[in-house]
Parts: C-alpha cells; structure tokens; sequence
C-alpha cells in the first residue's frame, strides 16, 4: 500500500489558529451569556463568574490556537494515484481514509473569505458514501488537483 | 384509463377521521388517568351529589373540540385531493394549506407499493406509494383508494412503463402453496418462498424484541401502576405507612404480578410478530425483489436488486440455539432533501432495511442467496479470527465499562441512603459488603463473558469480490459487502490500539456505514484498504503494455 507523503501549504497552520481564535471568542461568548444568567440570579459572585469565562477561553486557546493546528498540520498527509486518493490524518485517532478513483461523484474547490484572505483554497471530494475534504492548498493548486481527479475519473470510467 | 382528475374513496374521511382522532384520543385518556384517579382519592370526583364537572367537563370539551377540528381538516382535504394518470406522467394534487401538485414521469417509477392498514382494510381502501429513483417521500403517497382504483393504478403504470403484463399478476400466476417454502421454477425465472405456518410460530418465539418490548410494556404499566397503588393503598402516602406495608406483604405479589404481565406481553408480541409476517412470500421478479406479508397491516414491497448496498445475517440468542438466522438487506436511497442539496448530503442519511427472509435454516441460506440475489452468492465462508493480542482489549474493554458503571451506580445508592438515613455511607457500606460484592461480582463475571465471546465473535474474510465482516457476542451478525459498492474504505487506529499494533477497519457504501471490525492486525487493515480499490487503471496498463 502507497504510504501518502504530501503535506499540506504550511500557511493552513495560520487558518486553523484564525479558526481556533474564533472559536475561542464564540466559547468567551457562551459561558459569559452562562455565567451571566447565573449571576444575575445571584447564585454566584461576578468575580468568580468571569473566572469560569477566562478558564474557558484559555483552555480553547490552547488547545484550539496553539496545539492542534500544529499537529493537525504534521499528520496531515494525502496522495493522489490514478486510481486512488488517499488521505492519513487524526491527532488522537489516526484515520487512513481511501477513496476508489471510480466511485468519485464530482469535485468542489472551495474558497471562505478567510481562505481568500490567506490566498488558501480547499478540494471537497465527493462520493456517495460521503464527502472528503483536503484543505490547505494554493488556489491555482486546488484547480489542479480538482481538474485533475476529474481527468482521472474519466479515465477509469472508460476503462471499466 | 384515469386520464381525469380522480378523487380518492369516499371512505377516506372515515379512515382518516379514526386514523387522526385515534392519537389525540390516547393522549387524552393516557394524560386524563391520573387527574381522574387523584380525583377519586381526594374525594372530588364523585364531589356535590355527581360526577367532578371540573375533570370530565374538560375532557368531554376537548374529545369534541378535537373531533369537530379534524372532521373539518379531513373532509377540507378530501376535497382537495385529486390524482390522475395523464399520459407519462402520474398527477397527485393535495393539501389545504401548502398545496402540492405533483408530478411523476412513469419512467422514473422504480416501484409502486400498495398497502393497507387495519381501518383501511376494515373499510376495504388500499395506500398506493409511489417511489422514483430519487425517494419522493409523503409526495408521492396516494391513501385510501378503493382496492380495485389502487390495483388499476399499479396495473397502468407499469402497463404504461413496461408495455407488457405487471409485475403483478405474474406474482399471482407463480403463487403456488410449497411446504418446504421453497418453490423455484426456471422458466419465467420466478423464485418464490413463502414462510410455512410452522416456521411463523418459530418466528415469533426466536424473536428477541419480542422479549424487548415486553420489557418495555412492563415498565410503562409500572409507571402507571403508581396512582393506582395508591387507591389500593388507602389513597395516603406512599412514602409512609405503605412501604412497611408493601415490604411485608406486597412485595412478592408484585413480583407476580410483574412476571404474569411480562408472559401476556411476550405472549401478545409474539403474536404481533406473527401477524407483521403472516404470508411471508418474497419473490424474485426480473431486477426486482417483491415481498408481500402481514396479517393486519398487509404490505407489498419492492426492492432494486442493484440497490442492494449490503446483506445482513443476522442471529439471535434464541435462533442460535436452534439454527435458524434473518436476512435483511440494505438499499441505497437518496432522501428529497439529499437530491435537492446534493453537495450537502452526508454519510448519515437513513437506509431502508428490508428483510427479505424472517427465518432460514443456517444450511439454506446460501441456496436462498443464490436463488434471490445471485450478485451476493460467492462470500467467503471461512473467516480469520482476531490475533490473539486482542483478546485482553477485548474482555478488558468490558469488564472496565461494568466497573465503571458499577461503581457510578453504587455512588448514587450510597449517596441516596446517605441522605435518606442521614448516616455516612461508609458506614452503611461496611455493614452490608457482602450485598455490594454479591450484587457486583455477577454482572462483573457475565461482562468478562461477553468481552470473552465478543472476541471469538468476530471475524473478517475477503476474496476478489467480497468483504465479509462478523460481529456479535451472544447474537451473530454478518455483513456481506460487496467490493464494488464501497465509496470509502477507511482504517482508524486509537492510541491503545498502535500499542498493540490493532486497527479498526470500516467504510462506507451507497449511504451508510457498514459494520466496523475492531482490533484487527494493522498490517490486515493496510491490506484491506489495498484490497479496497479496484485497480482498473494499473490492470489496463498492464493489458494495453505499458500506456500511460
């Protein structure tokens, strides 16, 4: 079996940790609402309230900003042959996902305005069983690889 | 024929009414039990001379007020109902609020099932279900046609689509009684089985949901039991003089009294099952399976034997003892919402299961498989058992989950008596060890047990064309997976898994997961996902000598 090797654009490290920041916020948000009510209703000091808040943004952060990106980055790994696509990530779980080249539907590339910002684009592989992404690559390299996996597709189809 | 808008049977508004009172009908009396039973122990009910105006009054209001809407709703939609067969297409207009107006190409009709339940049967209409490729839902649901109207529809459909007799008159011509159940006869390819009587009263006995829904009867009537109790109690507190009572007296009674309920529901389940598949006939129609059964309910269904993603073999407790297995198949099926916003759709969505045989001797299945769904005949029998490492994660994976939930358990009883007694919990569990020990140490050897089984329970084999994976404890489940059906052959390893070096192999096909296999060698789980993909591009580079 082809051990995938290909890692992805090392600026996705930069989109995850923006990802991770508003998570965080969105985390902030929610127990300050939380420990608002509590408060309000007099069951808990404002002091303590706010340190339930910080507890909760900082451990987002750290794990959300600074950890996972990093080893999302180093365990991401993904090849194309011509007749699959083979993908290698997880932090905690390793998941080996392959796709058979004949079984592929349709390809999406995708562009977030985050992404756009960060000049990183994504491929979305479609099957009947489920989608896949791969995220982190160039625009015009996630073009590439999308016209490309459609080349291969037809290529297989033809020769069933 | 029906080339005019048609308006469904008059008895739909009878139909409908029951059908649509009937729910609210049980709400009301389920929810007006207790106001009704509290009533009569504080003395209300039969309050100034009659009958508590308060609690009955209500009830009586909301049965009409009920009743009246409904009959409303129900006569406004049947008015409003039309269907028609115009040319290619089957017309179906309803609705009162959001108005449908459906359209079916008849050649995109994969199939057109006809049901009936008891109060369309009571009334002699018949549920037309028409489904596409692309799954119309309710849409394309016609109820309560007269029988004739819905085998007319059924018959012009598939007289418009194939040009040629339907489906099902040549399902009546082929219905012959057999006592083996088996009946093949090779010239018009028709393989039909029906269940023999005997086999139904197996059915029903092997049937371990049966026992399920038993249990789950009991305990519902338990929950309700409780204002009662208290009319038999006296109508005081429970809490009080009555548990001294039930200890000394009532407790045994109760038992009985559950065991007796626990054998009338098994017992009526049983026939429940028994009446879902009386007249279990599944016959092999061209590219298409039929079923028909149900003594109550009748139900004819159809499957797409090409979308067929998965068979199921599937064995009980009980059907192991006495041989005996189920087949269910599973079907790929695009829901509304899937079509609509394909980029969108996720491995979640439901499959339809189908069984397509409720009780087959072990040594027949094979033969049945071949006869119904040659495509799925050709598995491999033989299947590796899990290397020997895992059997410790196997029989540790269970006694830690019950030693986990034992102990959470016993926090929360020691935390209840504490408070109750308003002791410590030390001191009560240092005065009755032999009960916590006792009541633990069972559970702890029956789950070691099942690790135990668990682990000689799986299997996996494949050959060029199938994965079979098997999975079970106490029950045996099989899944055939056919290569070719595979959309995403995934392999996840956990990090107590890499330090044995075992992987976890599973996948995906048309619409769902199939049956993951854990704790497999990793090196077997790269080579499944080798095995995984049809190497068509690398076969015809060898063929064509080296092209590119």
């Amino acid at each position: 079996m082809i051990v995938p090797e290909i890692k992805l654009h090392k600026r996705v490290v930069l989109l995850w940790r923006i990802y991770g920041v508003i998570a965080a916020l969105a985390v902030g948000g929610v127990f300050f609402v939380i420990t608002g009510v509590i408060y309000g209703l007099g069951m808990m000091q404002g002091f303590f309230s706010l340190v339930i808040v910080a507890i909760a943004v900082a451990a987002t952060v750290v794990f959300a900003v600074v950890i996972f990106p990093t080893l999302l980055y180093e365990r991401f790994r993904y090849h194309i042959s011509d007749d699959e696509i083979i993908l290698k990530k997880g932090i905690v779980i390793v998941v080996h996902t392959v796709i058979p080249m004949i079984k592929i539907q349709y390809t999406d590339t995708l562009h977030g305005p985050l992404m756009r910002a960060l000049k990183l684009s994504a491929v979305r592989i479609m099957t009947a069983g489920g989608k896949v992404e791969i995220p982190g690559l160039r625009p015009e390299e996630a073009e590439q690889m999308s016209e490309r996996i459609t080349e291969l597709v037809k290529i297989v189809r033809e020769n069933v | 024929m029906y080339s005019e808008p048609q308006h469904v049977s008059r008895k739909y508004i009878p139909v409908f009414l029951i059908r649509n009172v009937r729910t609210w009908l049980v709400l009301i009396l389920v929810y007006s039990i207790k106001p009704i039973v509290r009533g009569h122990t504080e003395d209300t009910f039969f309050a100034a001379g009659g009958l508590s105006l308060t609690i009955l009054n209500a009830i009586l209001i909301a049965i009409a007020l009920i009743v009246g809407l409904v009959l409303l709703y129900t006569v406004l939609s049947y008015f409003l109902m039309t269907w028609q067969v115009d040319g290619h297409n089957v017309i179906i207009q309803k609705g009162i609020l959001r108005r449908v107006n459906k359209s079916i190409p008849i050649s995109k009709i994969q199939s057109v099932d006809v049901t009936a339940t008891l109060s369309e049967r009571i009334f002699q209409t018949a549920t037309v279900k028409i489904d596409t490729a692309g799954g119309e839902g309710e849409d394309g649901t016609i109820y309560c046609l007269d029988k004739a109207d819905a085998s007319g529809l059924r018959d012009a459909v598939f007289a418009i689509k194939h040009g040629e007799a339907p489906a099902r008159e040549l399902l009546e011509v082929s219905r012959k009684s057999a006592d083996t159940g088996f009946e093949a006869s090779p010239e018009d390819s028709h393989i039909i089985y029906r269940l023999p009587t005997a086999n139904l009263w197996l059915t029903g006995i092997s049937n371990a949901k049966a026992i399920v829904f038993a249990f789950i009867i009991v305990s519902t009537i338990g929950r309700y039991a409780n204002p009662f109790s208290e009319i038999f109690l006296g109508g005081e507190d429970i809490t009080g003089e009555a548990v001294t009572y039930l200890e000394h007296l009532a407790l045994p009674l109760l038992l009985l009294t559950a065991i007796v309920f626990f054998a009338i529901s098994w017992f009526v389940s049983v026939l429940a099952v028994m009446a879902a598949n009386y007249g279990f006939t599944v016959c092999s129609n061209g590219p298409k399976i039929e079923i028909e059964k149900g003594l109550i309910t009748h139900k004819t269904l159809s499957i797409e034997k090409q979308r067929v993603q998965e068979v199921r073999i599937r064995q009980g407790v009980i059907r192991r003892l006495i041989g005996y297995a189920e087949i269910t198949v599973k079907t790929a099926t695009l829901t509304k919402k899937q079509k609509k916003y394909s980029s969108r759709s996720n491995s979640d969505e439901p499959m339809f299961t189908t069984t397509i045989h409720p009780f087959i001797a072990v040594k027949e299945i094979e033969y049945f498989i071949s006869m119904l769904l040659p495509d799925f005949a050709g598995t491999p029998i033989e299947l590796e058992p899990l290397p020997k490492r895992a059997y410790i994660r196997s029989t540790r994976r269970y006694v830690g989950w019950t030693l986990i939930f034992l102990g959470a358990g016993w926090s929360a009883a020691f935390g209840i008596i504490a408070t109750v007694t308003g002791g410590e919990w030390q001191d009560w569990f240092l005065a009755n060890p032999a009960l916590v020990i006792l009541t633990s140490l069972p559970a702890v050897a029956f789950f070691w047990l099942t690790g135990h089984r668990s682990f000689h329970g799986k299997g996996v084999a494949w050959n060029h064309d199938f994965i079979v994976i098997r999975n079970g404890a106490w029950a045996r489940e099989w899944a055939r997976i056919p290569r070719r059906k595979i959309q995403l052959a995934v392999v996840h390893e956990n990090p107590f898994q890499r330090m044995k070096t075992l992987a976890t192999i599973t996948g995906t096909t048309g619409a769902l997961k199939f049956p993951s296999l854990m704790d497999v060698d990793r090196k077997h789980a790269k080579e499944y996902l080798t095995w995984a993909v049809t190497k068509i591009r690398s076969e015809f580079r060898e063929s064509s000598g080296g092209m590119h």
